[in-house]
C-alpha cells in the first residue's frame, strides 16, 4: 500500500482526496512560545537531507549508493506523489484555497520566471496562500486565487499544455502544493529520475496500459510522456509502455485521439503494488 | 520608489484581551454555579440552556463587532478573494475567522483545531476547553458532564452564520464527557 495513504488516508481514501489534509486553521497565537531557530523547518531539514545526497553522486560517487539507499530506507514525513488529472480536478472541490503562481522549480532551472497569472504553472494550496506577502521573493507577481471551477479550468489547461500534476505536504500531511511541471524543469522529476530519491517524488495510484486494437501508432504520447515509459515499437507500429517506469500521470491518456490508453489501479497487478 | 509595507498576518493582541476580558470562562462558571445552586439536574439543564444561550450570544456578537474593528491582512486577503471569486471563499473562510478569534481569545490554546475546511463544511474541535474544566471545578463533574456549555458554543455557530448571511445547518457530533473532545459543525445548504 501507499505508505501515505495508510499515514495520511482515512476510511480507504487517498490521502490527498481525505478533506482533513486540506483543513487547517487561520491562525496560530504565539503565546510565549519559542520561535523555531532558521532552517529547522520540516521542509528545510529534508531540503538539506536531499542535498547531501545529490552532492554525493558526484563529490563522492564512491559512497553515493550507500546514502542513497539509507536515504530511501528512512521513515518518511510529508510527500511529494503524481496524479492524473481527474484526482486533481477532485482536489480543486476541497483545496481551500487553490491559487496558481510561479513555479518556483523553473526559475531555478531555467532563470525563466513566470510574472503574471497567464504564464502562471504552479498551484499553491492551503491558507498559507493568504499569506503570500511574507514570502514576496518566492511569490515574485502574487498568486492567483481561483475558485473550484476556474480551478479545474486550469488544470485542464496545464494537463493540454504537457505538465504532469503532482501534490505535495510540506513535512506531514497538510497538503500545500499541486505542482504542474516536467522534466528536466521539475526539481522533483529530476532528483527521482536523475538520482534515484524515491521520497522526492512518488509514483501515482495508476499505471497506464495500451490497447493494441484500438492504437494506430500516432506516436503522440511517446511526446507526452515526461519518464521516458513510452516507446514507439517500429515493428508492430504501436506504442508500447513499460509499466515499471511509468508514474501514472495519465498525460498519455488525455491526449490519446482514440482512448487507446487507459489508466489502471497500480494496486491490481502484484509485480507493480509495491512500486512507488 | 515602492515603500515596504509590514503587514499584519496575526490578530490583533488588544481585540483579544479586550474579548478575553468580557467573556472570562472562569468568572463564567462561577457565575453558573451560582444560578444553580440547590438545583436538580433538570431545573440546571433548563438554567443552563439559558444561560449559555444567552452567553454565546453576546459572545459571538461582540466577537463579529471586534473582529470588524480590528482587521488583519490575512482577513484583507480573504475579502479580496471572495469578491475576486464571485463569493465562492465566504464559506467556510468567513465564518472560520470569527469562530477561531471566538475561541483563541476565551480559551488557552494556541490554534483551533480544524477538522475541515472548503466550500461545503466548517468543522471544529475543542480537546482541552477550559470552560469544560473550570465547570467541572466550580460546579462538579456531574454538572459538567450534563453539558450545558453546548448551549453556549451551538448557539455561537448558528447566530454567526445567521449574522452573516450564510445559509448552513448547525450542529455537534461528539462531545466531550462522552468522546473526549466536542466537535461542532456547519454545513452549508
Amino acid at each position: 500500500m501507499c505508505w501515505m495513504c495508510e499515514a495520511y488516508g482515512e476510511e480507504g481514501k487517498r490521502w490527498y482526496l481525505n478533506p482533513k489534509n486540506h483543513s487547517r486553521q487561520l491562525y496560530t497565537i504565539k503565546r510565549g512560545r519559542k520561535e523555531s531557530a532558521y532552517g529547522t523547518d520540516p521542509e528545510t531539514l529534508a531540503g538539506l537531507e536531499q542535498r547531501k545526497v545529490t552532492a554525493a553522486k558526484w563529490e563522492d560517487p564512491e559512497n553515493f549508493p550507500q546514502l542513497l539507499k539509507e536515504y530511501n530506507e528512512k521513515p518518511r514525513e510529508g510527500g511529494c506523489q503524481v496524479l492524473p488529472l481527474r484526482e486533481a480536478i477532485q482536489v480543486a472541490e476541497m483545496a481551500y484555497p487553490i491559487a496558481s503562481m510561479m513555479c518556483i522549480c523553473r526559475k531555478m532551472m531555467r532563470a525563466d520566471e513566470e510574472t503574471n497569472p497567464d504564464e502562471y504553472t504552479c498551484t499553491g494550496l492551503g491558507v498559507g496562500m493568504f499569506k503570500w506577502e511574507r514570502w514576496p521573493e518566492r511569490y515574485r507577481g502574487g498568486v492567483n486565487i481561483m475558485s473550484a471551477e476556474d480551478a479545474k479550468e486550469w488544470l485542464t489547461k496545464m494537463d493540454k499544455k504537457g505538465f504532469v500534476h503532482m501534490i505535495m505536504t510540506f513535512g506531514g500531511s497538510y497538503v500545500g502544493g499541486l505542482c504542474n511541471c516536467d522534466y528536466p524543469d521539475c526539481a522533483q522529476i529530476r532528483t527521482r529520475l536523475d538520482y534515484g530519491l524515491e521520497p522526492a517524488l512518488m509514483k501515482g495510484h495508476h499505471f497506464a496500459k495500451v490497447d493494441y486494437d484500438l492504437c494506430n501508432g500516432c506516436g503522440i504520447c511517446v511526446q507526452r510522456c515526461q519518464f521516458g515509459a513510452i516507446k514507439f515499437e517500429v515493428t508492430t507500429d504501436r506504442t508500447n509502455i513499460d509499466a515499471f517506469r511509468c508514474f501514472g500521470c495519465g498525460l498519455c491518456e488525455t491526449a490519446c485521439p482514440r482512448q487507446a490508453i487507459t489508466l489502471v489501479e497500480r494496486e491490481t497487478v502484484p509485480a507493480l503494488k509495491e512500486e512507488w | 520608489m515602492v515603500e515596504a509595507v509590514a503587514y499584519s498576518f496575526e490578530l490583533n493582541p488588544e481585540m483579544l484581551d479586550l474579548l478575553n476580558k468580557e467573556f472570562d470562562v472562569k468568572k463564567l462558571a462561577v457565575r453558573f454555579g451560582e444560578a444553580i445552586k440547590g438545583k436538580t439536574s433538570e431545573e440546571i439543564e433548563t438554567i443552563g440552556r439559558e444561560f449559555f444561550t444567552d452567553y454565546g450570544t453576546e459572545w459571538i456578537r461582540r466577537t463579529l463587532q471586534l473582529g470588524e474593528e480590528y482587521p488583519d491582512r490575512t482577513y484583507e486577503m480573504i475579502k479580496m478573494s471572495i469578491d475576486k471569486t464571485g463569493g465562492y471563499y465566504r464559506f467556510a473562510l468567513l465564518p472560520q475567522r470569527f469562530i477561531e478569534i471566538a475561541y483563541l481569545a476565551t480559551q488557552e490554546f494556541p490554534s483551533l483545531p480544524i477538522v475541515e475546511n472548503n466550500s461545503h463544511a466548517l468543522v471544529y474541535k475543542l480537546v482541552d476547553c477550559a470552560l469544560y474544566k473550570s465547570l467541572k471545578e466550580v460546579c462538579g463533574e456531574n454538572v459538567a458532564a450534563q453539558l450545558p456549555c453546548r448551549h453556549s458554543c451551538l448557539t455561537a455557530l448558528k447566530v454567526l452564520h445567521q449574522d452573516l448571511e450564510i445559509d448552513a445547518i448547525t450542529g455537534m457530533d461528539a462531545e466531550m464527557p462522552k468522546d473526549g473532545f466536542c466537535q461542532f459543525f456547519a454545513r452549508s445548504v
